[in-house]
C-alpha cells in the first residue's frame, strides 16, 4: 500500500462541508466484495417498477435488501470482460424468463441520468474538499493516483465485452475474483505548504477528468445485445476511499450507470456524443454573448446616465434661478424638464412651490398632496399645503398642515424654520382677526426666541397687531433695557405703553425714541406719531394728580381736571335734547358737589378728592358717550379715564 | 380579391423578399413558409428530430427550461438597451425640452420617418407594424422563426422612429425583439419544432416584461393575445424567461414602477359610479380609435408602391406640426406627459385635447408604416381620457374623494381593455404599474364596462383588422375564447348496456348478454372501477376460462378511463381504439354511472346533433 494513512484532516467548513455530505455513498468495503458475490449467484426478478428518482443508490451489497431494491431488467449486452476497472461492485443479472420484461427506456434513462448525477456530485465534492486540503506530500501521492488510474482506464479501454453461447454470462470472473479499487483518490492532509496549492489544484483536476474519461469509455465500450432478457450492467464506478472527515473508512461510490436501454450504434453514439459536445459549446456561447451583451448594455447604460443627470442639474438649476429671480411659469418648465431627467424629492417640492407661485394652486395642491402622502411628517411639504390652503380659504385644513409643519421634521435649523412657521401661522390667525390663538402662538415663539432684537421686535410688532399689547410692551421693554436699543423698540415700547395708558412709561419711551442717533432717518410721519403720542402723554402727565405731587398740587390739579370735566358736562348737555336725561345722575353729582373748592381745602379732605378726581372721570366717560369722542384735554381725560392707575406705573 | 399591393410591407415571410401574397405582374415567387417551409426543409427537419429524439430524446425538455432564463436574460438586455437608444435619439434629435414653435419637431421626425422608410424597404422588411401581430405569424405560420435581421430591424427602425418623435410605443417591438431572440436560440440548438413555436411567445413575454417592467402583465397578455392557451411546461417557462427578464431590467432602471403613482384610496363605494362613467366613455371611444386605424391603414397602403418611401416622412411631418403648435406631448411615447397627468398637472380642457391629438399622431405614424407599437399610445390616451373625465366629474361633484390621478389611472386601463380587447391584462397592467391594490376595483369594473362595449360595438379587435388588412389568417384568441367547448355531458348517453359486477359468473354475463343482444357491457369491479367489454372479447376469454369463473378473471389489467360530465368532448375521443364505450362517473360519487358514452355519439355531437 502505497498511501499512508493520512493525517487527520480539518474539518471543512460551510460550502465544502456540504460537499463533503454529498458524497456520502460511502459504503464498507468488505461488503462490497461479499455482495458482489452474491449478486453473481443470484438470479432475480425482473420488477418493471421505476425507481424514484431521490432514491439514492444503495450499496450495502451485503444485506439481500439491497439486492431485492435493485431489481433491473437486464438487457443483453456484451460484460466487460477481465474489465480491471475501478471497481464493478454489482453486477446483477436475470433469470431466463418468457416473456421478457423491458423497462421503459426512459425509466433507465432517468436512472442512468440519476447516477450521472450522483457521480457529479461526488466527484465535485471530492475535488472540492481536496482542493481545501492542502499539502504538499499529497502532491506526491495523486500524482500515483493519477498515473495508476491512467493505466488502469487504459487497460480497461482495451477490454472488449463479449457473450458467451448466449446466455447472460458476465465474463468477469477475473474481477469477481481479485476486487480491485483503484482510482482512490485521497483526501490530501492538512498541509503547511501553501505554496502547493496551485499544484494540488491541478492534479485533483486531472484526476476529475480522468475519472469522468474512464465513465466515458465504459459507456462506449458496451455493447449491449439486441436479444431480449437482457443484462444490464451496472458498473458501480468509482470507489473513492477517503478519510471522511477523519474516518478511514469513509468510501464514496460514485456510480456511472452503463445503460443501455438505448440500443445505439455507434455512429448514434458519435452523433450523440457531438450533440452533447456542441449543446455545451452553445450554451458556453450563449453564456457569453449574454455577458457580453449585458457588458455593452451596462456601458451604454452608465453613459446614458451620466447625461441625463448633467441634463437633470442643467434644467435644475436654470428653474432655481428663475424661481429665485421672480419667474415661476419659467422655472415651471426648466423644472419639469430636470425632473423627466432625474427625479427627485427637491425638484419635485421646487416645481411644486414654482407651482404655486404660479397660481397654479390646484396643480400645486396636487403635487404636494401626492409629496404628502409619502411623506407626511415633511415640514416643507406641510407648510407649503397650509399655504395652499389658506390660499385657498380652507382655515381647517391650513390650520391642520401649519401645526403639523410645526411638528415635522425639517432639515437644517429645525428651531428657526419652527419658529417661522409659528409666527406665519400667527398672522395667518391675525388676519383671520383670531387673535387668542394667535397670541398663543406668539407668545411660545417669544418663549423659545433666542436673544436676537430683530426676531423680538417681529414677535412684539405680531402681539400688537394680535391685541395683546401688554405683552408686546414687556418685549419691547426687554429691549429697551439695553445699552443701546433699537429705536423701533423704543417706538414700540411708547406706543404699547400709551395704548394702554401707561403714559409715565410712554413717554419715557417716545422721549427716548425721538434722541436716539437714529430717530432723524425715521420717516417724518413717523416721527410726527411719535411727537404726537409724546405730547400727549406729557399732557397727560401734566393733567394727572399724581400721588407723588405735593398735596397742594394735587389739589390745584384736581379743581382744574373739576374745570375741564365741568365745562364739559355743560357743553354736552347743551349740546342735544336727548342728553340731559341720559346725564341727570351725572349732573346731580356734580350738583351735589360742592362749589368754590380750594385746594387747601382739598387737601384737607383726600375724600373728596377722590371723589372728584372719579366724578372727572366718569363725566369724561358718559358725555363721550353721549356726545361723542372729546377734543383736547377732554380727550386726553377720557384716555386717563380708561385706566387711571396706570398712568404712572413704571 | 384582395389588392396584392396591400400586401406590400406586411408581416412579410422572414428572409424573403417583399412581395404580395397573390401573384402579380413583376412579383417575386410567393413566399414560403421560412425555414420550415420547403418540403426539403420539412424533410430535413422531420429527419433531425428523429435522430435527435432516439439520441437525445430528453434534450428538450432539459433545454427549454434552461434556455427560458437566457432568453429572459438577454431579451430584458436587449429591451433596455431599445430603451436607452430611444432616449438617446430623442436627445439628438428633440433635444432635451422640447416645447413648442421649435422646427425641430418638424424635421427630425420627418428626416427620421424618410431613413425609417428606406431601411424597412430595403433591408428589414419583417420589422414593419407593431410586432405583436407579426410575431403572431411567426408562432402560427412560420414555425416560431423570426430572423435575425428581423430583430435587428425592428431595434434600429423602431428606436430611431419613436426616438425622433413619432407617435408609437416600444413596448410591441420589444415584444417582438424578445420573440426573436427566443426564435435565434432555439434554432442554433436544433430544438424540435414543437418546441421551436414554443420558444417565440417565451421570447415575447420577456421582451414586454422588460418593456413594460411588469412580469405579471407579460405573461397574460402573451397568453391572452398571442399563444390563448397554455400548458404547465409552457407557463413555467413564460415565468422564467419574464421574471429573467424583470431582475435584469431592474437591475438597469431600478425597482420603481414605470410610472410614479400618488396613492389612490377609494373611500365610498359609490365613487365606483364614477369609475363606471369613465368605463363607458372609453369603450365608446375605443371602437373610434380602432375605426380611425382601420380606415386609414388600408389607404395608404393602397396607394403606389414608391409612396411607401414617403409616408413616415409626412406622418412625421404631421406629428411634428402638431408638437410645433403648441403639443409636443404627443410626440414620441409620452410617458412623461403621462406622469403629469397622473399627478393632475393638466386642467380638462387639454387633457381631452391631448386624447384626440395622440389618436391622430398615433393614427398617422402607424398608418404610414413606421414601425412601432399600440401600447404606449394606448396608454397615453387612456390616462389623458381618464383624467379628462374624472376633473369633469370632480367639478360637478366636489365630493368625490377619487383625484384626477387616479381617474388617470383607471383611463389607461380602460383603453387597454377596450382597444386592445386584453381585460385580464389590463387589471393586472394597472396594478402592477401603480402598486396600490385598493384600485382594483374601479379598475375591473371600468375595465369591463369599456371591454364589453367596445366588443359590442366592433367585434373584430384591432389585433384581426391589421391581420385582415395583411392578408394573413391567424387565429384570434379572442374569437378562440369565445367558442363554445363540447363536453362530454353534451355526448352523453343513458346507460342501456348491461351492467354486471366482476364476481358474476362468464355464464351468468354471457346469458344476459345473449338475452339483451348487447355487443359490449360494463363490468363493475369492487374497486370502484370500471370495465368495458365487448361480446367478443367476452367470447374469447369464455374459451380459456370455466363458466363459473367469475368475469374479472377475464379482463385485461387496464381499467376504463375516469370520465366525468364536464369534461371536454374531445378528451374521450383517443380512448375509443382500446374501448367500445366509455362510462361517465359521478364527480361527487366515483361509482355512480351517469351515463355512457360511445364514439358514435361523440362524432354525431360534433357534427351537430343532439
Amino acid at each position: 500500500m502505497p498511501y499512508a494513512k493520512p493525517q487527520q484532516p480539518q474539518r471543512p467548513q460551510s460550502l465544502l462541508g456540504i460537499l463533503h455530505l454529498a458524497q456520502g455513498f460511502g459504503r464498507y468495503a468488505p461488503s462490497i466484495f461479499d455482495a458482489r458475490r452474491q449478486a453473481r449467484r443470484r438470479r432475480f426478478i425482473p420488477n418493471p417498477q421505476p425507481r424514484r428518482l431521490s432514491q439514492r443508490a444503495n450499496l450495502r451489497f451485503g444485506q439481500p435488501r439491497v439486492n431485492q431494491r435493485r431489481r433491473h431488467v437486464m438487457l443483453g449486452c456484451r460484460p466487460l470482460s477481465r474489465a480491471k476497472i475501478f471497481a464493478v461492485v454489482e453486477i446483477q443479472s436475470v433469470s431466463d424468463s418468457r416473456e421478457p420484461t423491458f423497462l421503459p427506456l426512459r425509466f433507465q434513462r432517468r436512472e442512468q441520468l440519476v447516477f450521472a448525477m450522483k457521480t457529479a456530485i461526488a466527484v465535485i465534492g471530492r475535488v472540492g474538499l481536496a482542493v481545501q486540503l492542502m499539502g504538499l506530500q499529497n502532491q506526491q501521492r495523486n500524482a500515483m493516483l493519477l498515473s495508476e488510474s491512467h493505466s488502469v482506464a487504459v487497460m480497461a479501454a482495451r477490454k472488449r465485452c463479449r457473450i458467451r453461447d448466449g446466455r447472460q454470462h458476465i465474463d468477469s470472473q477475473n474481477l469477481m475474483r481479485r476486487p480491485r479499487q483503484v482510482g482512490r483518490i485521497h483526501a490530501p492532509g492538512i498541509g503547511h505548504d501553501h505554496a502547493a496549492q496551485l499544484p494540488q489544484l491541478f492534479f485533483q483536476g486531472c484526476l476529475f477528468l480522468l475519472q469522468i474519461y474512464a465513465c466515458w469509455i465504459h459507456v462506449r465500450r458496451l455493447h449491449p445485445h439486441p436479444t431480449s432478457q437482457g443484462l444490464s450492467l451496472e458498473i458501480s464506478g468509482l470507489l473513492l476511499r477517503c478519510p471522511k472527515t477523519g474516518h478511514e473508512s469513509g468510501k464514496i461510490v460514485t456510480m456511472a450507470t452503463v445503460h443501455a436501454g438505448a440500443i445505439l450504434t455507434p455512429e448514434e453514439r458519435l452523433a450523440r456524443r457531438r450533440l452533447i459536445l456542441r449543446d455545451a459549446f452553445s450554451l458556453i456561447s450563449l453564456f457569453l454573448i449574454t455577458a457580453i451583451l449585458f457588458i455593452l448594455t451596462l456601458l451604454l447604460f452608465r453613459s446614458f446616465t451620466n447625461h441625463r443627470e448633467e441634463l437633470g442639474a442643467r434644467w435644475k438649476t436654470r428653474g432655481e434661478i428663475a424661481l429665485h429671480a421672480g419667474h415661476p411659469e419659467i422655472a415651471i418648465d426648466d423644472l419639469r424638464s430636470a425632473l423627466a431627467y432625474v427625479p427627485s424629492r427637491d425638484t419635485e417640492i421646487e416645481l411644486a412651490s414654482a407651482l404655486a407661485d404660479a397660481g397654479k394652486t390646484q396643480e400645486a395642491t396636487v403635487y404636494f398632496t401626492t409629496l404628502w402622502e409619502s411623506a407626511p411628517g415633511d415640514g416643507t411639504i406641510n407648510l407649503q399645503l397650509a399655504r395652499l390652503a389658506a390660499k385657498d380659504g380652507n382655515e381647517s385644513q391650513a390650520l391642520f398642515h401649519y401645526q403639523s409643519a410645526l411638528d415635522g421634521t425639517w432639515q437644517g435649523n429645525g428651531y428657526d424654520r419652527r419658529r417661522e412657521v409659528r409666527l406665519e401661522l400667527a398672522r395667518y390667525l391675525i388676519a383671520r382677526r383670531e387673535y387668542i390663538p394667535a397670541h398663543t402662538q406668539l407668545v411660545i415663539a417669544a418663549g423659545n426666541a433666542p436673544d436676537d432684537p430683530a426676531i423680538k421686535l417681529e414677535i412684539a410688532g405680531l402681539l400688537e397687531q394680535a391685541a395683546a399689547p401688554r405683552d408686546a410692551l414687556g418685549l419691547y421693554r426687554s429691549l429697551t433695557a439695553r445699552a443701546d436699543p433699537p429705536i423701533a423698540a423704543l417706538e414700540g415700547a411708547g406706543r404699547t405703553a400709551f395704548a394702554l395708558g401707561m403714559f409715565r412709561i410712554a413717554a419715557e419711551s417716545l422721549r427716548r425714541a425721538l434722541a436716539a442717533p437714529l430717530a432723524t432717518q425715521q420717516p417724518d410721519n413717523e416721527k410726527a406719531t411719535v411727537h404726537e403720542m409724546l405730547d400727549a402723554s406729557q399732557r397727560i402727565l401734566a393733567l394727572y394728580p399724581a400721588f407723588d405731587l405735593p398735596p397742594r398740587s394735587r389739589g390745584e390739579r384736581v379743581l382744574s381736571l373739576k374745570r375741564i370735566a365741568r365745562e364739559r358736562l355743560t357743553e354736552c348737555a347743551g349740546s342735544s335734547p336727548a342728553a340731559p336725561p341720559r346725564l341727570a345722575s351725572l349732573v346731580s353729582r356734580w350738583d351735589q358737589l360742592q362749589s368754590g373748592l380750594t385746594p387747601p381745602e382739598l387737601e384737607q379732605q383726600p375724600e373728596l378728592e377722590q371723589s372728584i378726581t372719579q366724578l372727572v372721570w366718569d363725566t369724561e366717560t358718559l358725555t363721550a358717550q353721549v356726545c361723542g369722542a372729546p377734543a383736547g384735554d377732554d380727550a386726553l381725560l377720557m384716555r386717563i379715564a380708561q385706566n387711571p392707575a396706570a398712568v404712572e406705573q413704571e | 380579391m384582395p389588392d396584392p399591393r396591400i400586401q406590400i410591407g406586411a408581416i412579410a415571410p422572414p428572409d424573403t423578399d417583399i412581395a404580395g401574397i397573390t401573384a402579380a405582374p413583376a412579383l417575386p415567387t410567393p413566399p414560403v413558409s421560412a425555414r420550415s417551409g420547403r418540403p426539403s426543409d420539412r424533410q430535413a427537419r422531420s429527419g433531425l428530430s428523429a435522430t435527435l429524439d432516439r439520441i437525445a430524446p430528453t434534450r428538450d425538455e432539459r433545454l427549454f427550461l434552461v434556455l427560458s432564463i437566457f432568453i429572459g436574460v438577454i431579451s430584458g438586455t436587449l429591451v433596455v438597451a431599445f430603451r436607452i437608444a430611444i432616449e438617446w435619439i430623442r436627445l439628438l434629435t428633440l433635444g432635451s425640452a422640447p416645447h413648442g414653435g421649435q422646427y425641430r419637431l418638424l424635421i427630425a421626425p420627418s428626416v427620421a420617418g424618410l431613413i425609417v422608410a428606406a431601411l424597412v424597404i430595403w433591408f428589414f422588411p419583417a420589422a414593419r407594424g407593431s410586432g405583436v401581430n407579426q410575431t403572431k405569424a411567426a408562432l402560427y405560420i412560420y414555425d416560431g422563426y423570426i430572423s435575425f435581421r428581423t430583430v435587428i430591424g425592428k431595434f434600429l427602425t423602431s428606436a430611431l422612429a419613436i426616438g425622433s418623435g413619432h407617435s408609437l410605443g416600444p413596448e410591441d417591438p420589444s415584444l417582438q425583439i424578445g420573440a426573436g431572440v427566443a426564435s435565434i436560440i432555439a434554432r442554433n440548438l436544433n430544438l424540435s419544432r414543437r418546441r421551436l413555436r414554443m420558444f417565440a411567445p417565451i421570447g415575447a413575454a420577456a421582451g414586454l416584461a422588460a418593456a413594460f417592467n411588469a412580469p405579471i402583465s407579460a405573461i397574460l397578455f402573451v397568453i391572452e393575445e398571442v399563444i390563448g392557451s397554455w400548458s404547465a411546461a409552457v407557463l413555467g417557462s413564460l415565468v422564467l424567461s419574464a421574471i429573467s427578464s424583470v431582475v435584469v431590467a431592474r437591475w438597469f432602471w431600478g425597482p420603481e414602477p414605470l410610472f410614479r403613482i400618488p396613492s389612490i384610496t377609494v373611500r365610498d363605494p359609490r365613487e365606483l359610479m364614477a369609475y363606471a362613467v369613465l368605463g363607458v366613455f372609453g369603450g365608446l371611444l375605443a371602437p373610434v380609435f380602432s375605426l380611425i386605424l382601420g380606415y386609414l391603414r388600408p389607404r395608404l397602403r393602397a396607394l403606389p408602391r414608391w409612396t411607401l418611401f414617403l409616408q413616415p416622412a409626412v406622418a412625421g411631418v404631421l406629428v411634428g406640426a402638431i408638437g410645433f403648435f403648441g403639443f409636443p406631448q404627443v410626440m414620441g411615447t409620452g410617458y412623461d406627459v403621462i406622469d403629469q397627468a397622473l399627478h393632475g398637472q393638466f386642467v380638462w380642457q387639454i387633457l381631452l385635447a391631448l386624447v384626440f391629438l395622440k389618436m391622430l399622431a398615433t393614427t398617422l405614424s402607424f398608418s404610414s408604416g413606421t414601425p412601432g407599437g399600440m401600447f404606449a399610445p394606448t396608454l397615453f390616451i387612456g390616462a389623458m381620457l381618464g383624467g379628462a373625465v374624472g376633473a369633469f366629474e370632480k367639478h360637478f361633484f366636489p365630493h368625490l374623494t377619487g383625484t384626477v390621478g387616479a381617474y388617470s389611472l383607471v383611463g389607461m386601463g380602460v383603453l387597454f381593455a377596450g382597444f386592445l380587447r386584453v381585460p385580464l391584462t389590463s387589471v393586472f397592467m394597472v396594478l402592477e404599474v401603480s402598486g396600490n391594490y385598493s384600485i382594483v376595483m374601479p379598475i375591473i369594473l371600468a375595465n369591463t364596462l369599456a371591454f364589453l362595449i367596445s366588443r359590442s360595438l366592433q367585434p373584430v379587435g384591432i389585433f384581426e383588422t391589421f391581420t385582415q388588412q395583411d392578408g394573413l389568417d391567424l387565429p384570434s384568441m379572442e374569437e378562440q375564447r369565445e367558442e363554445a367547448v363540447l363536453h362530454i355531458e353534451d355526448a352523453l348517453q343513458p346507460a342501456t348496456v348491461p351492467l354486471v359486477t366482476g364476481s358474476d359468473t362468464l355464464q351468468r354475463v354471457a346469458q344476459t348478454i345473449a338475452e339483451t343482444h348487447a355487443s359490449a357491457f360494463l363490468v363493475r369491479l369492487i374497486d370502484g372501477s370500471w370495465y368495458a367489454m365487448s361480446a367478443d372479447e367476452l367470447t374469447s376469454a369464455s374459451a380459456t376460462l370455466t363458466p363459473e369463473a367469475p368475469i374479472q378473471r377475464a379482463l385485461q389489467p387496464d381499467r376504463t378511463p375516469l370520465l366525468f360530465p364536464d369534461m371536454p368532448l374531445d378528451s374521450a375521443l383517443h380512448y375509443f381504439p382500446r374501448w367500445p364505450l366509455l362510462p361517465v362517473l359521478n364527480r361527487a360519487s366515483r361509482g355512480t354511472l351517469e351515463g355512457m358514452l360511445t364514439l358514435d355519439d361523440v362524432l354525431r355531437r360534433y357534427r351537430g346533433g343532439e
